[in-house]
């Protein structure tokens, strides 16, 4: 292998690994890019891969490749050697030996590899057919759903967010819950996305990099496809590949709540703010928080034996009879910054029945947060 | 720490620093539990016969100890580990992982990390403390040990084999004497001998522990760091006078090991979600109490749960799962993946309806368990391993109740 690639589009490539290679895997290649180069296309192309067999991306770079071939390096140590390289262009040269040889301007590097046939098989991705999404769209369905799946690894099923078409409205759904909240989204992202028609759970791990793909750059056009276990993101010459969760999302239908007693609206910001300081006295593990909904106004308290007491108020269109309901701050939080909107709408039915947060300006997204006993 | 409640004493009385100082039980049966560096020179060491350490070296300071003492040292110097690492996993009083992944742009490299963790607690408390960086939990232990007395040793990701490897096993996790000497009598001397080993011949001799085994002297440690390592489990099981293969009388003594290790996480306000099957074959396979082969599986649940009737169920079906072929000697229930009871989060799914009924319920029956002993009410099906003339000899397990 023999070529020479300008160093920010190395650079560009071996950052956009960084979050793929553990370094805690138990392969210990898994750490490492895989780097190959070929002559096909007009002077050439070096492709950079990584995976932690759950998600695998895959970037394809212009290079003068004079000798076609493979290697894998460290990929930590690469990105940080190419990132203190000068503004040049950089030669990279595999010895016999799997030792990689960089050069740029006068810096000289030679990096201990392993052969390119160490590294496990990447998955492949034979759907010819992918859809094209608004990337913004897809970045805010992220946003709003991420943060609800289940990092608990017993939950398997939970640990990612679930994509659906509806059939009604053709609009596409995402929905994540952890058991305690749920977290949902409608959009119209594309009609007819191709191996969705059963709905299919994507790993939170493989959300990250697709967001961290959508903001890299003004990527104007995201590529998805799905294809038994496996999902595709394409934007520009970049590839993710995702292993789907095999595993039975809930009926999440049935906790959505249809009948609402209660309902206050808002200032988004005003809540944000007072359930910061609030939370500050709140059980270090419950993150218990107290709603108290009285004529006119909504007390947040919360109260810790070791720590004292906290109260915050707010000014409410409330004029029912007094309501309380336990609710983890944190759970609150979480929904109230993933939003960003302006205003917020808080509907409830009972002090142990679920609590829905709806943004004023969007009718598609919905967040259920079930309440603490207190 | 090192030598951490004799440096305490050394630190807080000046006549004693600078010579052999041992603290422990004083009784005939008494241990030492640490030793000054200056008693270790006499060959004495923790866990050492107080009267051989007073044999050694007939100068030694023997001490007490005072344990309140050491145990408010200890949040100290916990509380500068947390200044360091947001997740910090405690071993023991005196002994903890940190995990420092990620923290590299924040607080730079690994080993100008440990150095500056060594000055502020030296600074702070007066004490010396020893560090041991590397990739994996097991490796980074074994760097402590060896850089000790005062020391650091970073063990970074490619010198992990060089550095295990000429390590006798008895270094890995896991490796008592037991396992020692068969690992000896196969030729396995040092974490080199395992490492380098194929995973078929280790799984022929050792099953799948010898597998797991060798990759932890391969430096494969995937445990990560826990920042809670609390409560471990609830458990009884009972040892019958008669072997028994009868699968209602199974399912009745698992009942009733389930009710009371229910009743007791109701009483320390618990919930545990994962739950363990124990048996023991009745069929002798060696030689020794543990010649009967032991079996053990588990299931955890979506919600944690501390209702007997719902330990049993899931229980018994573990039972069934796994198939019994032969009688069985011993059974046993156990909980764990604990959780406080009155965190109070309600689910969106899982609990079942009724629930809520089924607290109050335990809650009523655990008064009058109380008022009236825990044989005053029983479940209709729990009796008949009794009335069936077995005698229970049960034997609890629980963790020791702590405030960390």
């Amino acid at each position: 292998m023999k070529l020479t690639i300008g160093k920010d589009e190395l650079l560009t490539g071996l950052s956009r690994i960084q979050a793929i290679v553990d370094k805690r895997n138990s392969m210990p290649i898994l750490a490492n890019v895989l780097l190959e180069a070929s002559a096909e296309q007009d002077t050439g192309s070096l492709q950079l891969s990584a995976t932690d067999l759950e998600v695998t991306i895959r970037g394809v770079h212009g290079a003068e490749v004079s000798e076609p071939g493979a290697l894998t390096v460290a990929a930590k140590k690469f990105f940080e050697i190419v990132r203190e390289l000068p503004h040049d262009t950089v030669h990279l040269h595999a010895t016999e030996n799997s030792y990689l040889d960089i050069r740029c301007a006068r810096s000289h590097f030679t990096l201990a590899g392993t052969a390119a046939a160490e590294y496990p098989t990447l998955p492949t991705f034979s759907a010819g057919q992918t859809v094209a999404v608004q990337p913004m769209t897809l970045a805010t369905m992220i946003e709003r759903t991420m943060y609800a799946a289940s990092a608990d690894e017993t939950r398997y099923n939970l640990n990612g967010v679930y994509i659906e078409v509806l059939p009604e409205t053709e609009k596409i759904r995402m929905v994540a819950t952890d058991g305690h909240r749920l977290a949902l989204v409608d959009r119209t992202l594309a009609t007819d996305l191709t191996g969705l028609s059963s709905g299919v759970i994507i790993p939170r791990k493989g959300l990250a990099e697709l967001k961290r793909l959508i903001d890299e750059d003004d990527t104007t056009e995201i590529q998805l496809a799905f294809e038994g276990n496996t999902g595709l993101a394409r934007a520009g010459n970049v590839t993710l590949i995702m292993r789907l969760i095999e595993g039975e999302f809930p009926n999440y239908n049935q906790v959505i709540p249809k009948e609402m007693e209660l309902q206050v609206l808002l200032s988004t910001d005003d809540l944000i703010h007072a359930l910061r300081r609030v939370v500050l006295l709140s059980n270090e593990r419950s993150r218990a928080v107290r709603f108290e909904l009285l004529a006119g106004r909504l007390t947040i308290s919360s109260s810790n034996p070791d720590l004292g007491d906290a109260r915050d108020e707010l000014d409410i269109d409330y004029a029912g009879k007094p309501f309380s309901v336990g609710l983890n701050a944190r759970y609150l939080l979480d929904t109230l910054t993933s939003l960003r909107t302006k205003e917020v709408r808080l509907r409830l039915y009972s002090d142990l029945s679920p609590v829905q947060l709806l943004p004023t300006d969007d009718d598609d997204t919905l967040a259920v947060i079930m309440p603490m006993r207190l | 720490m090192d030598a951490f409640y004799a440096s305490v004493e050394q630190r807080d009385r000046p006549e004693l620093r600078g010579r052999p100082v041992a603290v422990g039980g004083e009784s005939r049966r008494g241990v030492v539990s640490a030793a000054s560096y200056e008693a270790r020179r006499y060959g004495i060491h923790s866990a050492m016969p107080s009267f051989e350490a007073k044999r050694l070296c007939p100068d030694l300071v023997f001490l007490r100890g005072d344990m309140v003492r050491y145990s408010r040292e200890s949040r100290r110097i916990f509380e500068i580990f947390r200044e360091f690492s947001p997740v910090v996993e405690g071993l023991s009083l005196d002994e903890a992982f940190l995990d420092l992944s990620g923290c590299e742009r924040l607080l730079g490299r690994p080993a100008a990390v440990g150095e500056r963790l060594r000055a502020r607690v030296r600074q702070e408390t007066g004490l010396a403390v020893s560090v041991g960086i590397a990739p994996v939990k097991l490796v980074a232990k074994i760097a402590s040990a060896a850089a000790k007395p005062d020391g650091l040793l970073e063990v970074p990701p490619q010198r992990v084999r060089e550095f295990l490897d000429p390590l006798p096993v008895r270094c890995i996790w896991g490796i008592g004497s037991v396992a020692e000497r068969r690992l000896a009598d196969a030729g396995f001397l040092s974490a080199g001998d395992l490492a380098r080993a194929e995973d078929s011949l280790l799984e022929k001799l050792f099953g799948e522990r010898g597998i797991k085994l060798a990759r932890l002297a391969r430096g494969e440690d995937l445990r990560e760091i826990e920042a809670h390592r609390e409560a471990v489990s609830y458990s009884e099981e009972n040892t019958f006078d008669e072997d028994i293969s009868d699968r209602g009388l199974l399912e009745a003594t698992i009942l009733t090991h389930a009710e009371s290790v229910a009743r007791r996480l109701r009483r320390d306000g618990l919930r545990g979600r994962t739950l363990v099957l124990k048996w023991r074959e009745a069929r002798r396979r060696s030689q020794g109490p543990r010649g009967y082969p032991l079996h053990t599986r588990q299931t955890t649940l979506f919600e944690a749960t501390n209702d007997g009737g719902e330990i049993a169920r899931e229980v018994r079906r573990l039972l069934v799962q796994a198939h019994l072929s032969a009688a069985v000697r011993l059974i046993g229930v156990g909980v764990t993946g604990l959780e406080d009871a009155d965190a109070g989060q309600l689910p969106l799914f899982g609990r079942a309806e009724g629930s809520e009924r089924r607290d109050r319920l335990n809650s009523a029956l655990d008064e009058i368990a109380a008022r009236f002993g825990s044989g005053a009410v029983a479940r209709a099906s729990q009796g008949s391993a009794e009335r069936a003339g077995l005698s229970l000899q049960i034997k609890r397990g629980e963790p020791p109740h702590s405030n960390g």
